[in-house]
Formats: C-alpha cells, sequence, structure tokens
C-alpha cells in the first residue's frame, strides 16, 4: 500500500505539491510504524500459549487418567518458560514491523527460517529446567516420544502465532493507510481549493472591471486597452494548468500585463522599473511562478500606501544559476510576520520541482521596501 | 443642494463618480480624497450630506473610518466597494447604501434616489456607523485630532476619557485629545469591557488602574499608574468590582 500511493497517478492539475503531498504520507506511515504495538501483540500470544497449553493438559490427561494431574501441568509451567525467552528476544528484534509486510512470502519465509533454532533452544531450555527440578525436588516430568511432540507442538503454535500476528498487522496498517489517504484527500482538496481562490483574485478583477467603466466615460481607447490585458491576463491562468513551465519571456509578459492594469488603477501612484537580462529570456521557470510575487508587491507596496511608489522586477544569469528579484517599496516586514498562502505556495512548488537546490527569500531590504529573491538552478540544455 | 464627498483610493472610481455626480443639478461635489485618513479630516473640518466611501483603502479603509463616527452628527454614507464577501453580507442584511463595483448608471440613480429620500426624511438615520462598528469590532485604534491633523492613536494607549458637554477629554500619558463625540459612543466603540464608567462624565481603561481607596458614602478613590486621581461614584462601584473580577 504504501508503494502504491507514491506512485499513485494523481490529477495532472494538481501536479507538483499534489505529489509531494503523497510522499510526505508516504513517510509518515513507515515512520509510525517504528512504534511497535506491544501490548496488543503479548496479548495475543498470551492467549494463544494458554489456549496450547490447556489442549494439552486436557489431552495427557484424558489420555492417561492414572498420571495425576499436577504432572502434565508442571509440565507445561516449564515449558511456558522457554516461549517467554524466545518472545522477549523477538520482539526485540523487531523484524515483525518493517516494512513491506506485503507480500507474505518472503515474511513468513524470514519468520520459519527460524523454527529450528527455535525448537532445539526450546527443548535444551525445557529439558534443562525438568533436570534441575528432578535434582531438587526429585520429581521426573519425562515421558515417551516427548522430543518429536514437543517439537511438533512449538512448530504448531509457531505458525499459528505467525499468521495470528500477521493478520493483526495488516489489519493495523491498512487502518492507518486508510486514515492517511483520507488525510491526503483533505490536503489534496484544500490545496485546489485555494489555488482556485488565487486564480479567481475577485478584487482584482472586480475592481479593474470598475476601472474599465470608469474609462468608458473618458477614454474609450484606453478603455480598450485594460480590457484586453484583462482578457490576455484571464486566459493565461486558465490556461496555466497545461504546461509545468514556461520561457522567463512569457511569464514576464503576464506580469506586465498585470502591471499595465494596475497602473491604471494606481494611475500616479506607482513607478515600475523591469531589469531582465537578455540571457535570461529563454530560461524555463515554473508557469506562474511570479505573479503571486508581483502581486504581493503590489497588495504591501502600493495598494496599502498613500504615497508613490516603486516596484522592480530584475533577472540575472550568474554560475548555473537564474537569479530573479522582486522588490517593492513602501512597505517592511512586521518583526514576527508570517508567510502567507502565495509565498508558502511558491515555496512548496520550488521544493517539489528543484529540492534544497532552488531558495527563496522575503527580506526588508536596506533601503526602505522588501524583497522577494528567488534562485533557480539551470537545467543542463539551458 | 446635496454636499457630497468621494473616497476611494482609485483615480479612476473617483473620476467616474465625479462624472456622474456632476450631471445631477442637485448634487455638488465639495471633496474628494485617496485615503481614509484624508476623509477624515475633510469629515472634521467640514459638514457634508453624503460620502461615497470606498470600503479597501490604505491606512484606514472605509469600515474602520465609519467605525469612528459619531453616528448623531454623521453624513449618510454610501459605501462603494468591489469585493468584500463579510461586509457585502452586512450591507444586504441591513439593506443600507451600498453600490458594487462596477455599477452601471440604473444602479447609481437608485442609489441616488435613495440619497434623496433619505436626506428628506426626517426619520433617523440609518445605522451604517453601528454596523460598520458590528464589522470592524471593537476599534483597537481611536482616531483623534491635533493641531496638524488627524492621528491615529491605540486605544490601548488611553487612560481615561472625561465628558465635557459635547466633548470628551481623551488623556494618554502626557497627551490630552477633544473629540467632539459623546462618552456613551466613544465606549460603546472602545469597548465596554475595556473602558468603565467611573461616574456620569468619566471613564478608565481597566488596565491603567493601580490603586482604589474607599471615602465616604460608598464612594472611592482610584488612583491611576500614571498618578492620576479620580473619583468613582458608589452608582458604577458595582458594575467596575465585577469587571476587574471581585
Amino acid at each position: 500500500m504504501a508503494l502504491h500511493l507514491t506512485r499513485m497517478r494523481l490529477p495532472k492539475e494538481l501536479g507538483l505539491t499534489s505529489r509531494g503531498l503523497a510522499e510526505r504520507a508516504s513517510l509518515g506511515s513507515i515512520s509510525s510504524w517504528g512504534r511497535l504495538p506491544l501490548v496488543p501483540l503479548a496479548t495475543l500470544w498470551a492467549f494463544l500459549w494458554m489456549l496450547v497449553s490447556l489442549i494439552e493438559i486436557a489431552a495427557r490427561f484424558l489420555h492417561d487418567p492414572a498420571v495425576p494431574l499436577w504432572q502434565p501441568m508442571v509440565l507445561t509451567a516449564i515449558s511456558t518458560c522457554p516461549m517467554i525467552v524466545w518472545l522477549i528476544v523477538h520482539l526485540r528484534s523487531n523484524r515483525y514491523l518493517q516494512p513491506p509486510i506485503e507480500p507474505p512470502r518472503p515474511w513468513f519465509y524470514h519468520h520459519l527460517r527460524q523454527l529450528p533454532l527455535l525448537v532445539i533452544g526450546y527443548i535444551a531450555i525445557a529439558d534443562g529446567l525438568r533436570f534441575g527440578l528432578k535434582a531438587v525436588t526429585g520429581v521426573d516430568a519425562d515421558f515417551n516420544g516427548r522430543v518429536p511432540y514437543e517439537s511438533i507442538k512449538v512448530a504448531l503454535f509457531y505458525c499459528l502465532w505467525l499468521g495470528l500476528v500477521y493478520g493483526t498487522l495488516s489489519l493495523l496498517r491498512s487502518r492507518e493507510q486508510s486514515a492517511q489517504l483520507a488525510r491526503t484527500q483533505q490536503a489534496l482538496a484544500e490545496s485546489q481549493l485555494s489555488r482556485l481562490q488565487a486564480q479567481l483574485r475577485p478584487h482584482f478583477l472586480f475592481n479593474t472591471l470598475n476601472t474599465v467603466s470608469a474609462l468608458m466615460q473618458t477614454d474609450i481607447v484606453r478603455a480598450d486597452r485594460v480590457l484586453a490585458r484583462l482578457g490576455d491576463l484571464l486566459r493565461a491562468s486558465l490556461g496555466a494548468g497545461d504546461a509545468n513551465t514556461v520561457p522567463l519571456q512569457e511569464e514576464v509578459r503576464l506580469l506586465r500585463l498585470y502591471t499595465g492594469i494596475m497602473e491604471e488603477r494606481f494611475a500616479g501612484r506607482v513607478l515600475t522599473n523591469w531589469r531582465i537580462a537578455d540571457d535570461t529570456l529563454h530560461l524555463q521557470i515554473p508557469v506562474m511562478l511570479l505573479q503571486p510575487l508581483l502581486e504581493n508587491a503590489f497588495k504591501h507596496g502600493i495598494e496599502q500606501t498613500t504615497g508613490i511608489e516603486q516596484i522592480s522586477v530584475m533577472a540575472t544569469r550568474d554560475a548555473g544559476r537564474l537569479n530573479i528579484k522582486i522588490h517593492n517599496t513602501g512597505s517592511v516586514l512586521a518583526v514576527g510576520w508570517r508567510e502567507g498562502v502565495g509565498i508558502a505556495n511558491c515555496r512548496e512548488r520550488l521544493r517539489v520541482l528543484y529540492g534544497p537546490a532552488a531558495l527563496l527569500d522575503v527580506s526588508n531590504d536596506l533601503h526602505s521596501g522588501v524583497e522577494t529573491s528567488i534562485s533557480l538552478p539551470l537545467r543542463a540544455d539551458s | 443642494m446635496i454636499q457630497a464627498f468621494i473616497v476611494d483610493d482609485e483615480a479612476p472610481a473617483r473620476e467616474k463618480l465625479r462624472l456622474w455626480l456632476n450631471d445631477q443639478p442637485d448634487f455638488n461635489i465639495v471633496g474628494e480624497f485617496a485615503d481614509g485618513l484624508g476623509a477624515a479630516e475633510g469629515l472634521a473640518a467640514r459638514t457634508t450630506d453624503v460620502v461615497f466611501l470606498d470600503v479597501q483603502m490604505p491606512g484606514l479603509t472605509g469600515l474602520e473610518l465609519a467605525a469612528q463616527l459619531e453616528p448623531a452628527l454623521a453624513p449618510l454614507l454610501v459605501f462603494v466597494t468591489a469585493y468584500d464577501a463579510h461586509a457585502l453580507a452586512a450591507f444586504e442584511l441591513n439593506a443600507v447604501d451600498y453600490l458594487l463595483k462596477p455599477y452601471d448608471r440604473d444602479r447609481f440613480d437608485r442609489t441616488l434616489d435613495r440619497v434623496r429620500d433619505r436626506l428628506k426624511s426626517a426619520a433617523p438615520r440609518p445605522a451604517q456607523v453601528s454596523l460598520a462598528r458590528a464589522h470592524t469590532g471593537i476599534s483597537d485604534r481611536l482616531l483623534v485630532p491635533t493641531k496638524e491633523g488627524l492621528r491615529m492613536i491605540e486605544s490601548a494607549s488611553v487612560h481615561s476619557l472625561e465628558a465635557d458637554d459635547n466633548y470628551v477629554n481623551v488623556h494618554t500619558s502626557g497627551q490630552c485629545f477633544v473629540l467632539r463625540r459623546t462618552l456613551r459612543d466613544l465606549l460603546v466603540q472602545l469597548g465596554e469591557q475595556r473602558f468603565v464608567r467611573i461616574h456620569k462624565s468619566a471613564a478608565v481603561n481597566i488596565r491603567e488602574i493601580d490603586s482604589l481607596t474607599p471615602l465616604f458614602k460608598g464612594d472611592f478613590e482610584i488612583r491611576l499608574r500614571s498618578g492620576k486621581l479620580l473619583r468613582l461614584s458608589r452608582r458604577y462601584a458595582a458594575d467596575l468590582f465585577t469587571l476587574m473580577g471581585r
């Protein structure tokens, strides 16, 4: 199950984030199996051994009623001792719980290999105790055919025990995994929802429509331009799920569309500055990676201030890495600020795509303002 | 003539309102503001009949601005908003005037008609101020006038409030601001759990109380942390002790 979970195909539009979640889910299930369900296992063992012992005492008594009842009872008590030793050694070795419990054959094979050792050890310890008892009390609990009988008894007990353990562990694991799966599915649904909401950006949409409505009264050409930009932007964000990466050039085109609309809305309050190095234009980056970061810059730098503020977008290529910086004046990160959904999503996408090789950092810049910087390793072909 | 303010941080949105209001023979735009604080200063400087108030603005949002107004003196407010699910629910519930961006000429004309009706009738003003307060909750910040203009101070920094006719003196450490408000309404805005009345015309910040000394006839003398002494009348003593958990 754990292996299946990681291989499970997830809907494409969920893509990267969901794969990360699935990985985490399966890791979680493995690590939690380090915890031994000791009490249920010990109870199961005690119950099983008691059952075998009772059958043995009853059988011995019925077979030969002349034998006093205490004799088979003492014999059973003696044989319980090596079994307890074996249980402790076995549980400490912890091999029961090591994944995968599926497929069953190697698991059973591993444990059945230990059966001869168990039988020999069992008879040795039981005989030692029996001789000890004989030396101290003079009572001899031996009977004919004891060695083959005890061997078969221990082997049967062991097989029964393995079957029950296998069943119990499978049950526990399947319960754990279905809980894990439910959690994963919920997390997926939530990430899907937040992505949808991020795409809609109702506040931006309605304010832009109002801008168009205002411009229509005075300047049809400008109104038209804002409408066309909005259309391009919506088209791009609707189609964003189809490709995982785009050339930086394409991402920058969308950023400029967005900026163009914001410049109409906040006319006279924003100065933008683009410094995109020519040798970065064709480099591939995750689609819509920068959009939420630029939106943050506008939200904090422009929408919540009254003065004239600056927004800069910079991209450079340096030593096999693509470095992108988005900077805004007009806001500072408060002490103890927490990352919002937008940045957290970006970070997660970068982690899944590039692992530790990608860096994302949001910090206060020396000259009043906030800078978000991203550094990505370049693919071999670029 | 109906005197109107336009408050919106986006220039095109202001322009649209200005154009359409200018088409109305009975409306006169007497102020345009690009942020909440500026609008508050404008409202303090002159009276106006109606304010077209954007909700999302830097510094002080439209709702926060509305929450700072004295209900009896507040002009009619028309909230103009693009999208704010919570605020919208409140507006619809109370059926006060609001415009959703983008709005068309018909919707705008209906709103103007409603404004005209409201201004004509002597009926009490709709409860937009209390609606805004219900939405913003107890104000953590208080808008106070200074020599330079209006300023936001932290509500928690207020030590005591003393009423003087139609004004309230707001004392902080070392400063006193005079607000044209009623003590009762100010207490509603700041939260009656945090500011408690000690006699008919005074209230204190409950956190600033240092000690209480019994006087005659069940009155007490309150010493604030700042050293200031005030009298607690026996009429309000029981309420204060309940709040202080005694």
